[in-house]
């Protein structure tokens, strides 16, 4: 942590991730008025009442800020606990088992891998609405298959050292060795995809919520309200510009902080499978 | 607010708040060039993977750019002859009427259309439309009149001819009529690629002489995403976007490149409250509490704009029908306690959770159609959840079986309906109608009996204070909720002339738009 903090750009990643999820935890309490509430007329421009303005509802555009980060970190943030356990554990399971498993699974990896993300959500929604759960497992999945291919490519230079030979010949059984040998050698690697995978969830929730397939409304969300307010960018741009900053500064917050943390441990944060 | 059908009309002609020309009267038309319109409401029954590949299903959006229907019901919501010259009842039952074809008239590969085609065509359609499925039996008396025999007197009946499911196909069986694609439109398909766009090119033997002026249409689908239409429309891909909401035809309105144009008349949503076993909409006092929860005012000033949108009375009546009756109004405090008062009634003294209303991006402004309903009901202790569900397959997903023992039940859902002549849009209240929640009961009886005496009455004041009737069962049983709704806009490249929109979507036509 003190190697973390000795870098600027992986403190002010730090900082800013902090600032976004104190805001995003305290909305209730700091918020002037409920996000939902229509207070006013459409569209009244920012004053002491309302400091962003009120958007095409009446309802207060700085409100609707602090509380739009909640859902998209909650899906982005579980997304990426998703992907990181779910993917370290087939990943390491196939850099245990190769052979045909290996194949078959990594076969499904690039299959994948070669479905557009947009189509692969639109599908799922489809199929299973568009509610928060259901988007969490979505974007998950996505980001699933990078960290198999990542966890499976270090697995397979952990099986080769000698504890996990002791370990074979000691007679433990596949699920041990790779819970307890192989897991803990890629929590560090675990930590740093999750940063990124977290990231990478966060603006996917937000492309997907302005295409419409994401948080639906009235749900108070920085995509949403990019989305709703772009019929009115010429005459209130900052209702698009207010939330397109928040989405940007916590990515970049994010991206800060893993590279931060990915040369604090010594690793390097590119050469994750991608997906 | 309440829109007469005075201020309605007027307002299609011009409305100095959008900027909104009358329509465009050229001195010289020119025939020749391409037109591209965007779409953004989501008209179309080919989202039914049962109809995705029947052309008739597809283009239903624009039906008369290929296909023809016997009547044409106009801006004014009046019938018009299209293919057919005249028409009338055979007798005094109204049970039976005859139906003259213009001679002429031909189809897209040559042949004429005769009254074998128009019983072809009903004898597909009585199978799929619900308003058609009064009628029992068609035939050909001779070679340009057709006679339709219908289960009981209609003195509407006419409208129905006019429907988008009414078009005339070359004759076939009903397995295969209509998939050739084949119609007497004005523009007969090229290409089609299903759910995205639709190419037409002119008929040049088409009836009306020396029209359609256009070489060749596009028809482009972008429901649901009304900004990249926007966007479409200032790069110069689209010349015309059809069904805008009024928050972007007051934005793109501004602009002296584009001119706006309304349909009139007015759409709107009809929220079905389930009425099957175990649904909270099973108890009346329920179904009146959230009709007087919702403030339809509020939809109508934050979603449409006072001057755009209408108040709703929980029929399918728009305001601008002559026989439309409002729901007489309480002061929003007295509604939200009167609210209250019934949901303590019915057992529910600290409000009641009704569970998820699903809506699906049927038009522009149908989230924020729904945010507003949501918040405004929740002053009175309701608590709905909204949930977004796409448009492809929407239709299977909030309908059920009529048979509540197959255990698939409908659900508490929206849909779009557009303005229609009485003798459709109340029966659409039918006990048999998913919109109505499958509404039973000794009222709904007295609904339906009040409906065939309307129907089978000649005379339009007695009709209407029959309507009139109805529309009072329906404030007091509240089968479904229709808050509130709006006129229709399109968009349109100043160059492009002799485009009026209409009310329903499906009667817009193309035969005099030109591009200067």
């Amino acid at each position: 942590m003190t190697v973390l903090l000795r870098r600027p750009a992986a403190l002010l990643g730090l900082l800013l991730v902090a600032l976004h999820l104190a805001v995003a935890i305290a909305a209730p309490w700091i918020a002037p008025f409920a996000p939902t509430s229509l207070l006013d007329a459409p569209l009244e421009p920012p004053g002491a009442t309302y400091w962003l303005g009120t958007d095409d509802l009446g309802r207060d555009a700085f409100s609707r800020l602090l509380w739009g980060g909640r859902v998209a970190m909650l899906v982005a943030f579980a997304a990426g606990a998703v992907a990181v356990l779910g993917g370290a554990l087939l990943g390491l399971a196939a850099a245990y088992r190769r052979g045909s498993f290996d194949d078959v699974l990594m076969r499904l990896v690039e299959m994948k891998l070669a479905v557009p993300t947009i189509l692969f959500v639109a599908i799922f929604v489809t199929g299973f609405g568009q509610s928060v759960p259901v988007l969490i497992v979505a974007v998950g999945i996505i980001q699933m298959m990078g960290v198999v291919r990542t966890t499976r490519a270090a697995g397979i230079v952990l099986m080769e050292q000698g504890y996990v030979r002791a370990a074979q010949l000691n007679g433990e059984g596949g699920a041990t060795i790779i819970l307890r040998e192989l897991l803990p050698n890629v929590a560090d690697l675990m930590a740093v995809e999750f940063a990124l995978r977290a990231s990478s969830a966060l603006l996917l929730v937000s492309a997907l919520s302005f295409l419409g397939l994401g948080i639906s409304p009235p749900t108070p969300d920085w995509g949403l309200m990019v989305e709703d307010g772009m019929a009115l960018l010429e005459s209130e741009p900052a209702l698009v510009l207010a939330p397109a900053l928040c989405i940007a500064t916590l990515v970049l917050g994010i991206n800060l902080a893993a590279e931060g943390l990915s040369d604090a441990l010594g690793l390097d944060a590119a050469r994750g499978g991608g997906g | 607010m309440t829109i007469t059908r005075r201020t309605a009309l007027a307002a299609a002609a011009a409305s100095p708040l959008l900027g909104i020309d009358a329509v465009a009267q050229p001195s010289t038309p020119v025939r020749g060039g391409t037109l591209n319109i965007a779409q953004c409401s989501a008209n179309r029954r080919s989202a039914s993977p049962q109809n995705a590949r029947h052309p008739y299903f597809l283009v239903d959006a624009t039906t008369r750019l290929p296909y023809g229907c016997l009547v044409w019901v106009n801006r004014a919501l009046q019938l018009e002859p299209e293919l057919a010259e005249r028409w009338g009842p055979a007798d005094e039952s109204m049970a039976v009427w005859d139906i003259t074809l213009r001679d002429g008239l031909l189809f897209h590969d040559g042949t004429p259309v005769t009254a074998r085609d128009v019983v072809a065509s009903f004898e597909f359609h009585r199978t799929r439309s619900p308003f058609a499925r009064q009628i029992e039996r068609i035939e050909a008396v001779d070679r340009l009149t057709a006679r339709f025999f219908l289960d009981a007197g209609n003195a509407e009946f006419p409208f129905v001819l006019g429907e988008y499911d009414s078009v005339i196909m070359p004759a076939a069986p009903p397995e295969t009529i209509g998939l050739s694609g084949i119609g007497c439109g004005p523009y007969r398909i090229v290409s089609t690629d299903p759910n995205r766009s639709i190419v037409y090119e002119r008929f040049d033997r088409y009836w009306r002489a020396g029209l359609p002026l256009l070489d060749r249409i596009t028809l482009h689908n972008r429901e649901g995403q009304q900004d990249s239409a926007i966007a479409g429309l200032r790069s110069g891909q689209f010349d015309v976007v059809m069904t805008i909401d009024p928050t972007a035809a007051r934005q793109i309105g501004r602009d002296q490149d584009y001119v706006v144009e309304t349909g009139g008349g007015g759409y709107h949503y009809v929220v079905q409250l389930p009425q099957h076993p175990g649904s909270p909409f099973l108890d009346k006092r329920v179904r009146q509490a959230l009709a007087y929860a919702v403030d339809r005012e509020a939809i109508v000033r934050l979603v449409y704009g006072a001057q755009n949108g209408w108040v709703g009375n929980d029929s399918h009546l728009v305001a601008a029908d002559p026989n439309f009756l409002p729901r007489p109004a309480l002061p929003r405090a007295q509604a939200v306690a009167r609210a209250r008062a019934l949901l303590a009634e019915a057992g529910h003294p600290n409000g009641i959770n009704l569970g998820t209303l699903y809506w699906s991006p049927q038009t522009p402004e149908a989230g924020r159609y729904f945010q507003v309903l949501q918040e405004t009901v929740r002053e009175a202790g309701i608590t709905i959840a909204l949930d977004q569900r796409p448009n492809d397959g929407y239709v299977q997903f909030r309908t059920g079986d009529n048979d509540f023992a197959q255990g698939r039940f409908h659900r508490f859902a929206m849909t779009a309906v557009g303005p229609r002549n009485p003798g459709i849009s109340l029966f659409r209240m039918r006990g048999a109608n998913v919109e109505s929640g499958h509404w039973r009961g000794p009222e709904q009886d007295r609904y339906m009996a009040l409906y065939r005496q309307a129907m089978a009455t000649r005379e339009d004041a007695a009709r209407r204070a029959m309507f009139h009737d109805m529309q009072r069962i329906l404030h007091e049983e509240v089968p479904a909720l229709l808050p509130a709704g709006a006129m229709t806009f399109a968009v349109r490249r100043r160059n492009v002339q002799g485009f009026a929109f209409h009310p329903q979507i499906w009667s817009v036509r193309f035969d005099e738009v030109w591009r200067s």
